[in-house]
């Protein structure tokens, strides 16, 4: 009867493991008391949960009951044929609440194994892992519940309204999920919510230049709204819910790149927030160039030390530079994704980083219960963080600063070329134009870890199907995870084959992209320049494997997880152990069509003396002779001959063209290659650079076409250097540099 | 004669599943979790719902022989077993066992929820392609095209994938009915947004049923609350070159030429090289 009026704001939820009931709460019925049962076989009628109804004959015992496990305190009978069990046991109990409208919501924390259904004075209030509809005593439970689920207590926040005033009956069905399984356990712990709590969140979803999403739930159902502003102590703006409801969900107006404090509570006032961990910056406007820090966790979702450790790890390591956003890369939630195993693995275990960071993710083929990750995750259709509308929450795209974000799913939709995704995911690379364009979903396209790239069919249609398409559209970085290490490539294009059909031919840039080591990998940013994929799976467990694919310079079976700085033309991507260590890192520069990138831009006297130059006039300019020219005046459009040189000339261009490939200046002058390409060296000891410390210094190019040095041929973009350390007194500056 | 036949049809379906065996792989923690359940199933030998979670777990490894044995193993315990027949359609419609699949939906007795009903409506989809050009092709795509109907009107997330589905079970290889397919992707976009793969889907009716200035419409709609119009510019460049309206196709082509080739970009990718080579070779073909 009482069930079509409150089904709106009957919402049941799982959470996570029983802990003492909040100040003011009130324990209405404690777990381990007395319950009367009904263990005969018998099928009752529906009027059996009605508080009138006749149970005065029925045995009594104390929780835990059941039976087959041998932890009950009361053993139930399961009939005479161990392989015919009682479907349904029958539980009771009778208890007086004195002024139900203390309460403005009720906690059902509940154990059962298999499945339940609760009722109070006759009215519904919970069912779990019971099918929807008609149930009776021939009923089965949905799953079998096994191993540390049959001692766990679900938390269930429902509505008080069936509460009565004086005497109430509580009515308990366990249902077996089959006649033929070993046990049943049953308690359950009754509380009064006097005041309205926030059991989830506040967290971030959805950022954009112009928007943020805030979700956060209550234990009881109440008009949510966000309070925002400048700052703690002035939340000047106030946002809110669509309808009272336990699950909250504000989109907030923004402005770009804004940083903003927040508090989440209802129209009486706040119930969390408003302080210095509850802040946020908007993302800047897309194509903006902004430092960026993104952190990525792949198959986190263990709940346990080892995906803490992890975090620990990280939270150490940026300190205080705040986390711009963050990926999660699918398997957020052992083993099925539950809403119980997400607060565990997600909202117990980051709660710091999901109230300060937008958080975005790709679903797992752990993601097993939709209705939850889609729950859990706002995620933009629409095109509304960047990108082409996609129709569907499974992949979709967004922008952040001068980077593109693309995230495909690899586990539930089609995968086929032609698909929907494949025409969404080619209408999206055809029109956006960021400087950095990152993608990421579940499984890898190459590993060896403990899934294999050759075989698995979900791993094998993203490498034929999507890579060439991302390559196409000079994607610089894939992320994925599921195989539980860490495996990360060269710099590598058009390899879409298994592993031994890799070739050197495949191998864009050989060398390890450490600009410790043999140089950043440096692309222009078109199709097929190069792709790093990255393989970081092993966020909550690591798995030992053979670890061998060729495409792949490093791999490892360890914990950690990724760290991603961009700025500007750079990249640099770290994998940051659990243990606080770098195990690997990798830098990826992209630089202007106008074609000269640097590795970096400063230079400091007690750092790296090197800054390495790359040159790239395109295939036109094939064979063509270039010369470096230099200048500490600056930039300008200064015509020169039948050029326009983008330097102003003055006495540093005459040193440098007087030491050309001298060890200070290698490869600044000579031939480009067949792709138009070079690389130069700018390498000066400690007293040069002590020389010019607080000066910049400018370099470009000019090549020549034509034989006899006959132009024009490719005039490139002036790169800076600026030297750091020690300001020195003018005096002490080389003459030729004044 | 007659027995070799009887053998060899009995042995065709365990030859199917031992082959589909040889090609699974290890799958990591599937494997661990299927470890996890042998325990306990040696522990409750009787356990048929055991049983029918390790079927699930061998079915999303795709071990059809392991995923068939556990599920007759389930039968032997308690044929009544809830989920059981519903399992059986779901390893059916993995193995393309169309006709199958659907004697087991029948049994199946459990609610129709999302998962049923597109679990349905793919094996109806399933047998109506099968079926396809065949004296009950077109009762097939029926069926299959109101199982999708059902499914997208009751689902609470319904994908593009699912619409493209219903549209393409409309319309056959005998044409079948273009006007409902194209409002079945009506409705879809309705729902979903205006998804390029909607769009195209009715792109392609639309000119097929000769509905060329409706399909103009479409591409100036999409070309207006697309970032870069050059791509529609060129489909309908392309689409009118087909059609016949060569001096439109010209103007249409040339203006997406302009765009493609004339704005300085930041980034260059093949897709935007290919459009422009796409709208090179159609106007050389209208020359």
């Amino acid at each position: 009867m009482m069930l079509s009026v409150l089904r709106p704001t009957l919402i049941t939820l799982f959470a996570a493991v029983l802990s003492a009931p909040a100040a003011a709460n009130d324990v209405l019925v404690p777990s381990g008391s007395s319950w009367s049962f009904l263990d005969d076989g018998s099928l009752l009628p529906a009027t059996w949960s009605d508080p009138g109804f006749p149970d005065g004959a029925w045995a009594s015992g104390s929780a835990q009951l059941g039976y087959g496990d041998g932890d009950e305190a009361t053993v139930v009978d399961f009939g005479p044929n161990p392989n015919d069990k009682h479907l349904t046991t029958y539980f009771r109990q009778a208890f007086t609440v004195a002024n139900p409208g203390l309460y403005l919501g009720l906690e059902v924390r509940l154990l059962r194994d298999d499945g339940a259904l609760v009722w109070l004075n006759g009215v519904e209030l919970v069912r779990d892992n019971l099918p929807s509809g008609t149930i009776d005593g021939n009923s089965t439970a949905t799953q079998a519940i096994g191993g540390d689920d049959e001692d766990r207590f679900y938390r269930h926040y429902v509505p008080a309204s069936a509460l009565q005033s004086g005497s109430n009956v509580l009515a308990v069905e366990i249902h077996q999920s089959s006649s033929t399984s070993s046990d049943i356990s049953f308690d359950l712990e009754l509380v009064g919510l006097s005041e309205v709590s926030v059991v989830r969140g506040p967290y971030l979803q959805r950022g954009s230049h112009e928007e943020v999403t805030v979700k956060w739930r209550t234990d009881v159902a109440v008009q949510g709204r966000v309070f925002f502003g400048a700052a703690p102590g002035a939340l000047t703006d106030v946002a809110d819910a669509p309808a009272p409801a336990l699950e909250h969900v504000v989109t907030l107006p923004v402005e770009a790149d804004t940083a903003y404090a927040y508090a989440v509570g209802t129209p009486a006032g706040v119930l969390v927030g408003d302080d210095a961990e509850h802040v946020f910056v908007t993302s800047p406007e897309p194509g903006t160039e902004k430092p960026t820090r993104i952190w990525v966790l792949g198959d986190s979702g263990t709940a346990d030390s080892l995906a803490r450790g992890v975090r620990d790890a990280y939270y150490a390591y940026t300190g205080t530079r705040a986390t711009d956003l963050w990926l999660m890369l699918g398997d957020n939630a052992y083993d099925d994704g539950t809403d119980f195993e997400y607060q565990d693995a997600v909202f117990d275990t980051y709660p710091d980083m999901l109230r300060k960071s937008v958080l975005w993710s790709t679903r797992g083929n752990h993601e097993r219960t939709d209705d939850v990750y889609y729950d859990v995750f706002e995620l933009p259709t629409d095109g509304r963080a960047g990108g082409m509308p996609s129709g569907t929450e499974a992949y979709y795209a967004f922008d952040y600063a001068n980077i593109h974000f693309v995230c495909l799913d690899s586990y539930g939709s089609d995968r086929s070329i032609g698909g929907p995704m494949w025409l969404w995911l080619r209408e999206d690379l055809a029109a956006h134009e960021q400087d950095w364009l990152i993608a990421f979903w579940h499984h890898p396209p190459y590993s060896k870890g403990s899934h294999d790239s050759d075989v698995e069919l979900e791993l094998r249609e993203m490498r034929t199907n999507f890579l060439p398409l991302l390559e196409d559209g000079g994607v610089d970085l894939v992320l994925g995870g599921h195989s539980h290490s860490y495996e990360r490539s060269f710099l590598i294009d058009g390899h879409y084959t298994g592993s031994a059909g890799f070739e050197v031919g495949h191998l864009k840039n050989p060398g390890d992209g450490r600009t410790g080591g043999d140089g950043p990998y440096a692309k222009v940013p078109q199709a097929h320049a190069g792709t790093v994929y990255c393989v970081a799976g092993s966020s909550g467990k690591f798995t030992n494997a053979i670890l061998n694919h060729p495409a792949m310079f490093y791999s490892m079976p360890n914990l950690g997880s990724l760290v991603i700085d961009v700025d500007g033309g750079r990249m640099d991507v770290k994998f940051l152990r659990e243990t606080g260590a770098i195990d690997d890192e990798f830098t990826l520069l992209t630089f202007p069509d106008e074609g000269l990138g640097v590795d970096r831009t400063t230079i400091a006297a007690n750092g790296v003396h090197r800054q390495r130059l790359f040159l790239d006039a395109g295939p036109e300019h094939s064979n063509e002779t270039y010369v470096m020219v230099g200048s500490a005046t600056g930039p300008a459009d200064v015509p020169f001959g039948s050029y326009g040189l983008p330097l102003v000339p003055d006495r540093y261009t005459s040193y440098v063209l007087a030491r050309l490939n001298s060890p200070m200046y290698t490869g600044f002058f000579g031939i480009l290659d067949a792709e138009g390409r070079a690389r130069a060296t700018l390498d000066l000891p400690l007293p040069r650079i002590l020389s010019v410390t607080g000066r910049t210094l400018y370099h470009s190019y000019v090549s020549f076409g034509g034989p006899g040095l006959a132009g024009p041929g490719f005039v490139s973009n002036a790169v800076p250097v600026t030297f750091v350390f020690a300001e020195l007194e003018p005096e002490d500056v080389p003459k030729e540099l004044r | 004669m007659a027995s070799l036949r009887r053998i060899a049809s009995l042995l065709r379906p365990a030859f199917v599943l031992a082959l589909t065996a040889l090609l699974t792989h290890g799958h990591g923690e599937l494997d661990e979790r299927i470890a996890a359940l042998d325990a306990r199933i040696e522990r409750a030998p009787r356990d048929a719902t055991l049983v029918l979670e390790r079927a699930e777990l061998h079915r999303l490894h795709r071990a059809w022989a392991a995923t068939f044995r556990d599920l007759e193993r389930c039968a032997s315990l308690d044929a009544g077993l809830d989920g059981l027949a519903l399992a059986r359609a779901r390893l059916f419609h993995d193995m393309e066992w169309y006709d199958s699949a659907l004697r087991e939906l029948g049994r199946h007795r459990g609610t129709e929820g999302d998962e049923v009903r597109e679990l349905r409506a793919g094996v109806l989809d399933g047998l109506a392609r099968e079926r396809d050009g065949k004296h009950d092709g077109l009762a097939r795509a029926r069926d299959a095209a109101r199982a999708w109907e059902r499914f997208f009107e009751a689902a609470e997330r319904p994908e593009p994938d699912h619409v493209v589905r219903w549209s393409a079970a409309l319309v056959r290889r005998d044409g079948g009915d273009v006007d409902a397919a194209l409002a079945a992707l009506e409705q879809g976009m309705q729902r979903l947004g205006r998804v390029v793969a909607l769009e195209l889907a009715a792109l392609a009716l639309e000119e097929r049923s000769g509905r060329i200035e409706a399909a103009c419409a479409r591409i100036d709609a999409a070309r207006a609350r697309a970032p870069r119009s050059s791509v529609w510019l060129v489909r309908k460049g392309e689409l009118l070159a087909r059609a016949g309206s060569a001096a439109p196709a010209r103007a249409v082509l040339r203006s997406a030429l302009d765009e493609l080739e004339g704005r300085a970009t930041r980034r260059d990718s093949a897709l935007r090289r290919e459009l422009a080579e796409r709208a090179h070779r159609a106007l050389a073909a209208l020359e």
